[in-house]
């Protein structure tokens, strides 16, 4: 149901609302369990204006930060049973996701650094389509954001970032190396690093 | 990341106003495009100038020696890439290589991580002021600033530097990797002697017979050529004993070929103009000198030849060979004050001049008179050696003999025109083979071609030497050469031999020592602005002689034809 | 200073070594309820009954059946829903500048089987305005009780059964469906307020709405009921008691009146038991009790002919106590879905229905929420310009000095 970028389809989905925003991050709630957008996808939040985010983390956990899951598989057949026969679950967890942002709509034009003004909250978050993730990831120049310390797993979200936004590309392959010598610029000192998330985006 | 004004903006402004289409960057320099090398990064005048390649920028690719383009701000830089090297930015790279097992990985590395570096002499500024810029190029007196763009020259550079194709400039060859034509000022270039230099097999005929049609084909001076191996008038060979033409064949109505050997000649089916006959009374002490190596004489037995022109006076050499033997030659020993051993020693060797055929009892031969004559009317002539061309010592014994007596002739001339240039012979290039044995540091300050190199442009006559061992060949001499082309040398003391006093030798040594093994010479002097490498041009094709002028018989029979109907109209 | 734990914790050793001595007691008199149960006359005991009628004191209820059988679960539908409500409120405080109480119904809506679904919500209500804050006796207008305390606790299970009705009108009507609330359907605690309070309350209030009920039960497969957990109930006990009372008719206050607690022939039979004590012996797992029917006055008196049964049930964790209207009780198709659905939600429970468990989630006012309201009123009296005074004693309450 969620249309996960890269695939080659060219429309958006709904995925879920803001309910957390800075100018450099924001918290997304989605509609529905587990339909997060994958690890590394180009989102999109608000209409007009709309600000570009890299999904850097994705949770599933209990609505009620007080409770938390038990096991509940014991007498169940295959996990989907678990589910079928607690159907409050699908209530009573959520998923939400983090994106970093890399950028935002600046009228006709995309900006590839941080938005002058958080996005607000309740702000409607789509996935990209092929056609948005291959035109924001036409220039690199965000790249440094995703290095940024704060992030956790970095390395991984733009192993993940890359790989998406290539299958987007028609030569993906040239769009790799491409983003794999920027990154070798700036990850330079870092080599054992580099050459890890070098590996993942290995065609 | 355009740091810098433009220099080309006029060039665009007129382009617009002529309604040319849209403009880009690469079309400034002409239909040939730059191919961007990377930028500056490092570099001083006397180390040359860093370059970081561009990641695109494939360091297998780079050749030493390649004609670079350096963008400065306002100059615009022309040098010559000499070195190559690879750097990187991460000192674990070589503890902790990247997985370059995977291509896509070294596809990554190579040029960000791991780039290459290349190293360009700065030669050559131009303005990019376009009225400064009409003052053409000058030696670089500065160097580039940091961040500079750095690609290979473009056609258009070319032609800037080293001028296009004209009466004056002859195409000599291509830069290397790139289709565009080299020229030499030919002009320039006889106004001194000069050197063709390169181990056997490099290309120095093919070069040196390119040079003559040069030369030729300019019409200011005139070619007389020592053809030791039969290979510039007429029918040389090629690898594979394909043949090519002479130069009496593609310009038979300009060429003159003489000849040692008329039987050899005309074996390979060439009727020599003239057939050249030396009488032992046109020998002269000086002669022997120059054979002293090739006939194994002690500097004893070699300075007896003066004492004997002394005391025969003119036909000495034949009056000594005649002189009897025994008591009576102890006795002429003694008389010149010369060892008697040497003195019969250097009977013997002399008398192996009597195997040579061309040379005759006779006096009064008129080979020399007849080589001026054929210069006077502008004809360049071609002297065979057929085969006395495998004996040395005849090839240096009437090389020498002739040059001695042009040389004669030309101081003559010249000086008789007193300052009258219309009046001067004209200008005169005489090519030799072997030249480090005429020009040695033991001959060059006593032989004929000793002095020419040294000092006879003022008498109109230059040198062109085309050797291999350019270490044999005297210093002094080598320092004189105004244009130099090298192919690849054998060992560094020729190389040495070669650079000596060019500024960036150090430099173009590494460019020199990796040639290929034919048909690529760097050139450099009088006749180029700036040393570049060349692919020397193709010699030996149909193709190739077309381009130099020369028409088969069929095309001269339309030509004739259509000359006829131009003369007196269709039909006729 | 705070509690002295030293003294405490002696005071505590000697509760114990009592306790331990009373269990003892206690135990025995178990035993002779569980004998007693198990040969039960249940027609003397309801002759019994009838004979004493009002002059029993105890509330005991009828029974309907063999008190000591147990009876199995019937297995649970392919498909069905279980629709629960659970309800919690911030009572009227005197310390806010503003009179008003709030009410939160949690409902929550499970579908099992093929089509497995849930739907979770809760309802805030704020009551402010005058008439929301008192009844009001339509008749006599000047009379009125203010509702807060266990007024509003009443308020707030007729709330809970309007949003059961409410919630069931949303669900698919071919279904076999439970609607469970928490806590008893008996609404006790209210015979010391004027008539037009219960009549409010429980006529046209809880009454209206289980009639309401019943109306769609008919025309369904639906049935309703309550869930208790940890029952203090003993109406099964004092049946025992009624059983052993050694009078022909069990006029209390005419035999027993002058003997003390303890004392009296029925405390020393089964005195101090609750029914679940009785019932863990008899009930297995997943088992039901017999259905039991009460007779509390104000079912009788206000229900309007809608009888509230009983029944224990073994969960597995504890005995719990089902209870459901008479309509419920009378149909043994809805009585065994009832049974059946209740074991199955205490199972995915684990131990209590989990539909009411997540309404409970649904409608809990935490102490965060509770200070998070009080603050959005006294915000919003700030907007309005009203004064917004809390007592000194309010302030104190939510700083702590040093
Ligand atoms: N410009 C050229 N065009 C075509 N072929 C060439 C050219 N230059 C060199 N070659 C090839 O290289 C071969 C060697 O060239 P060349 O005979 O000129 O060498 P060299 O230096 O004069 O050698 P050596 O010292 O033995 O006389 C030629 O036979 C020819 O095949
Ligand atoms: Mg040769």
């Amino acid at each position: 149901m969620n249309d996960v970028n890269g695939n080659g389809t060219a429309t958006t989905t709904r995925l879920g609302e803001v309910i957390e925003g800075s100018t450099t991050e924001f918290r997304t709630h989605c509609y529905d369990l587990y339909a997060a957008p994958p690890l590394g996808s180009l989102v999109r939040c608000g209409d007009g204006d709309s600000a570009y985010g890299i999904v850097c983390d994705v949770a599933t956990q209990s609505m009620d930060p007080s409770r938390h899951a038990i096991p509940r598989g014991r007498d169940s057949e295959d996990e989907e049973d678990v589910y079928l026969s607690n159907p409050q679950l699908t209530r009573l967890l959520y998923t939400q996701f983090q994106a970093v942002i890399v950028g935002y709509e600046d009228g006709p034009g995309i900006q590839r650094y941080l938005p002058p003004f958080p996005p607000r909250i309740h702000s409607f978050v789509y996935d990209c389509s092929t056609e948005e993730v291959r035109t924001f990831s036409e220039s690199l120049d965000f790249l440094p954001i995703l290095l940024s310390p704060s992030i956790n797993a970095q390395d991984d979200v733009i192993a993940s970032f890359l790989r998406i936004a290539g299958a987007c590309h028609v030569d993906s392959n040239v769009f790799l190396v491409n983003a794999g010598k920027t990154l070798a610029t700036l990850m330079a000192g870092q080599l054992p690093r580099l050459n890890n998330v070098l590996r993942r985006i290995s065609p | 990341m355009n740091f810098f004004p433009d220099p080309t903006e006029d060039q665009q402004d007129k382009r617009n106003a002529m309604g040319g289409k849209g403009w880009h960057p690469e079309d400034v320099t002409g239909d040939a495009v730059r191919k961007p090398l990377g930028m500056v990064v490092a570099g001083s005048l006397t180390e040359g100038m860093e370059v970081r390649l561009d990641g695109a920028t494939s360091i297998e690719k780079i050749k030493v020696g390649t004609f670079v383009n350096i963008q400065g701000r306002d100059l615009q830089f022309f040098g010559v890439l000499t070195d190559v090297s690879l750097n990187s930015t991460d000192p674990s790279l070589r503890l902790t290589p990247p997985d370059v097992s995977n291509p896509f990985i070294f596809d990554v590395i190579s040029g960000t991580t791991a780039y290459g570096t290349i190293t360009v002499e700065p030669m050559l500024t131009l303005s990019n002021d376009p009225i400064e810029a009409m003052d053409g190029a000058l030696p670089s007196k500065t160097i580039p600033p940091h961040f500079s763009k750095v690609a290979t020259a473009s056609e258009n550079d070319i032609q800037k530097i080293f001028g296009s194709e004209d009466d004056s400039h002859f195409y000599i060859g291509t830069p290397l990797d790139m289709d565009t034509k080299l020229c030499l000022n030919i002009e320039e270039f006889v106004k001194r002697s000069n050197g063709v230099f390169g181990k056997s097999g490099t290309g120095k005929t093919f070069l040196t017979r390119l040079l003559l049609i040069g030369i030729l084909q300019n019409g200011t001076a005139s070619n007389l050529v020592f053809d030791m191996h039969g290979e510039y008038g007429w029918k040389g060979t090629s690898e594979g004993s394909r043949e090519v033409k002479g130069l009496k064949q593609l310009f038979s109505s300009k060429v003159a070929v003489f000849s040692l050997d008329d039987e050899s000649s005309r074996r390979r089916g060439l009727t020599p103009d003239y057939v050249v006959r030396i009488g032992y009374d046109e020998i002269e002490p000086e002669d022997i000198q120059v054979l002293r190596e090739s006939l194994s004489l002690s500097d004893v037995a070699a300075d007896a030849s003066y004492s004997l022109k002394r005391k025969f006076g003119k036909g000495w050499l034949r009056k000594f060979l005649a002189y009897p033997g025994g008591e009576e030659f102890g006795e002429l020993a003694r008389e010149l004050n010369v060892n008697d051993r040497a003195l019969s020693t250097l009977k013997n060797r002399l008398e192996r001049l009597q195997r040579f055929d061309f040379i005759d009892e006779s006096g009064g031969h008129n080979s020399v008179n007849q080589i001026l004559q054929y210069l006077n009317r502008g004809m360049h002539v071609v002297l065979e050696f057929g085969r006395y061309g495998n004996h040395l010592e005849a090839y240096m014994l009437v090389a020498n003999l002739v040059t001695r007596r042009i040389y004669d002739r030309y101081t003559r001339l010249k000086e008789e025109a007193m300052g009258d240039p219309s009046q001067e012979p004209r200008p005169l290039v005489i090519t030799i083979e072997e030249a480090h044995k005429f020009l040695s540091p033991s001959l060059a300050d006593q032989t004929i071609f000793g002095n020419i190199a040294r000092e006879l442009r003022k008498y109109n006559v230059t040198l062109l030497v085309v050797d291999q061992r350019p270490s044999g060949i005297d210093d002094e001499v080598m320092s004189q050469l105004g244009t130099k082309i090298a192919c690849l040398l054998d060992n560094d003391k020729d190389t040495d031999a070669v650079l000596t006093g060019v500024s960036g030798s150090r430099k173009l040594r590494s460019v020199l020592s990796r040639l290929e093994s034919k048909q690529q010479a760097l050139v450099f002097g009088h006749a180029v602005p700036m040393p570049v490498v060349i692919r020397t041009r193709d010699y030996g094709t149909a193709e190739s002689y077309k381009e130099l002028g020369f028409k088969d018989e069929a095309e001269l029979a339309i030509q004739v034809e259509q000359d006829i109907e131009d003369l007196f109209g269709p039909g006729s | 200073m705070s509690l002295d734990l030293t003294s405490t914790a002696l005071q505590i050793d000697s509760m114990a070594v009592e306790l331990k001595g009373r269990n003892n007691e206690k135990f025995r008199r178990l035993q002779t309820a569980v004998d007693a149960i198990g040969d039960f006359d249940v027609d003397a005991y309801q002759d019994k009954l009838e004979q004493s009628g009002s002059s029993v004191l105890w509330n005991v209820p009828s029974f309907t059946g063999d008190p000591s059988k147990s009876y199995p679960p019937a297995p649970i539908p392919e498909d069905f829903c279980v629709v629960a409500v659970d309800g919690s409120h911030i009572d009227i405080d005197r310390h806010l500048p503003a009179r008003c109480y709030l009410i939160n119904t949690g409902t929550v809506y499970l579908r099992y089987g093929s089509q497995s679904d849930a739907d979770l919500s809760s309802q805030p209500r704020l009551y402010a305005e005058e008439d929301e804050l008192v009844i009001r006796d339509h008749n006599a207008p000047y009379r009125q009780q203010n509702i807060d305390g266990a007024l509003l606790g009443a308020k707030r299970g007729v709330e809970e059964i309007k949003a059961l009705v409410h919630a069931l009108h949303n669900t698919p009507k071919d279904v076999p469906t439970v609607g469970l609330v928490d806590g008893t359907l008996v609404m006790f605690g209210l015979q010391q307020y004027p008539d037009f309070v219960v009549r409010e309350l429980v006529d046209n209030g809880f009454v209206s709405a289980l009639e309401e009920l019943r109306q769609m039960a008919a025309e369904r497969p639906l049935a309703v009921g309550s869930y208790i957990s940890l029952p203090r109930a003993g109406e099964v006990a004092n049946a025992l008691r009624l059983q052993a009372c050694p009078f022909d008719v069990a006029a209390c206050e005419q035999n027993c009146g002058q003997i003390p607690a303890r004392e009296r022939a029925c405390d020393k039979a089964v005195g101090g038991l609750i029914d679940r004590e009785i019932f863990s012996d008899f009930l297995d797992k997943g088992h039901r009790s017999s259905v039991f029917k009460s007779n509390h006055p104000t079912v009788s008196r206000n229900y309007q002919g809608h009888g509230i049964h009983f029944f224990y049930v073994n969960t597995g964790e504890e005995i719990g106590r089902v209870e459901v209207p008479s309509w419920v009780a009378e149909n043994e198709g809805s009585l065994e879905l009832v049974h059946a659905l209740v074991i199955d939600q205490c199972r995915r429970g684990p131990g209590y229905p989990v539909a009411l468990m997540e309404a409970h989630e649904q409608a809990v006012v935490t102490g965060v929420d509770r200070r998070y309201f009080v603050e959005l009123v006294e915000q919003a009296l700030y907007d309005q310009r009203l004064p917004t005074y809390s007592s000194e004693k309010n302030i104190s309450k939510r700083q702590k000095w040093i």
